[in-house]
């Protein structure tokens, strides 16, 4: 890999590691969830250096074309994410189904209240 | 009948876009005075269903968004749980289902000791069910006699009459799906203890709108039943 193709590839990480930074900090991005992009950007970093691991690896599996070591990595971490964001998914879907029954019993609680209320005679103002 | 009455029954009705079916199905159950009290859920309906139930004087608790059929039925569980309610009997809001038959669930609880009756089909000309029900409807069928050892005729039938005990747990976190409660349930509840049996009940073919078990549905849903039910088998409580 030639020197201006690992200086690009440093770039981008830090690049994405400063944006993701720039956004948990102005609380656009939850903190918790940003964690899983600063290890990308921190692989991406480490990618710069990648071809001391691919090319080995790559011939151990039998890949004639290391490069396409790469894009296997990179295929097997987009799964890992997307399966990643399901459960973060999948887990907001309950707690949304919480809130919805609790919104849902608190709006009757109120009709309820609102219909008693109607019904009781109202007191004298003070003065009157 | 009369000893129907005297029980602290609560019939559940989880509502979607039924404006032209609920009315109605509420004027029926009133007709034959079965119960005194319904509770309709209105599932984020986009339509007139929840001033059609609350003109009818029923209690009416209603969802912000659309959480699914089995997401109104948790809901109805949970109410019932928290007025004191002792039983509560779902009912499909499309008007499928015969409420007159409410006591014959209640008369076959009381005399099997179960927990959960379902109101199975009675086989007769004036219920058509459609291809994918019944292909749907046997599939589950079969699992359900593999797992439980009893037979179920109609284990994706709405038509059922709970008892505190299942309600209550039912009602708890996600042990009721959102979606589907189906032949899962059946297996869930086995599972767990309880005893789930069916009674023969009429039923009878939507009145007007578009079924849930339209359409392309009817496949995506066998396989995520089937995923459903080998997940209940496979967790741990």
């Amino acid at each position: 890999m030639s020197i201006g193709a690992r200086v690009f590839i440093i770039c981008l990480g830090i690049f994405i590691f400063g944006f993701v930074f720039e956004l948990v900090r102005r609380k656009s991005f939850r903190e918790d969830l940003s964690i899983l992009w600063f290890v990308v950007a921190f692989f991406i970093v480490i990618g710069a250096f990648a071809d001391f691991l691919i090319n080995p690896l790559a011939k151990l599996l039998g890949i004639g074309y290391p490069p396409i070591m790469i894009l296997v990595l990179l295929f097997v971490l987009l799964i890992l994410a997307l399966l990643y964001f399901s459960v973060v998914i999948s887990d907001l879907k309950s707690r949304l189904k919480e809130l919805t029954q609790k919104t849902a019993f608190l709006e009757h609680e109120l009709r309820s209240l609102r219909k008693v209320n109607a019904a009781q005679p109202q007191p004298p103002l003070q003065g009157d | 009948m009369q000893r129907c009455l005297d029980a602290r029954i609560l019939v559940v009705l989880p509502a979607y876009n039924e404006e032209n079916n609920i009315g109605g199905v509420i004027d029926k159950i009133r007709t034959h005075n079965v119960v005194n009290d319904i509770l309709v859920v209105d599932d984020g309906s986009t339509d007139e269903t929840e001033l059609v139930a609350t003109n009818k004087g029923v209690e009416v608790i209603k969802h912000t968004i659309n959480l699914g059929y089995g997401g109104a039925l948790q809901t109805g569980f949970r109410f019932a749980l928290e007025k004191g309610y002792d039983y509560v009997v779902t009912l499909d809001s499309d008007g499928q289902h015969d409420p007159q038959y409410i006591c014959n669930l209640f008369d076959a609880m009381q005399e099997t000791t179960a927990n959960v009756v379902i109101g199975c089909r009675i086989i007769d000309q004036n219920y058509r069910m459609g291809f994918a029900r019944r292909i749907g409807s046997f599939i589950f069928s079969f699992i359900t006699m593999l797992y439980t050892g009893k037979r179920f005729t109609d284990p994706t039938s709405g038509f059922q009459l709970i008892d505190k005990k299942a309600f209550k747990y039912l009602s708890k976190g996600d042990n009721y799906p959102l979606d589907y409660p189906d032949a899962n349930i059946i297996i869930l509840l086995h599972k767990n203890s309880f005893t789930v049996v069916e009674t023969p009940v009429r039923m009878y073919e939507r009145r007007s709108g578009k079924s849930m078990h339209s359409g392309l549905k009817p496949v995506i849903y066998v396989l995520r039943m089937l995923l459903s039910i080998a997940m209940v088998i496979l967790r741990r409580d």
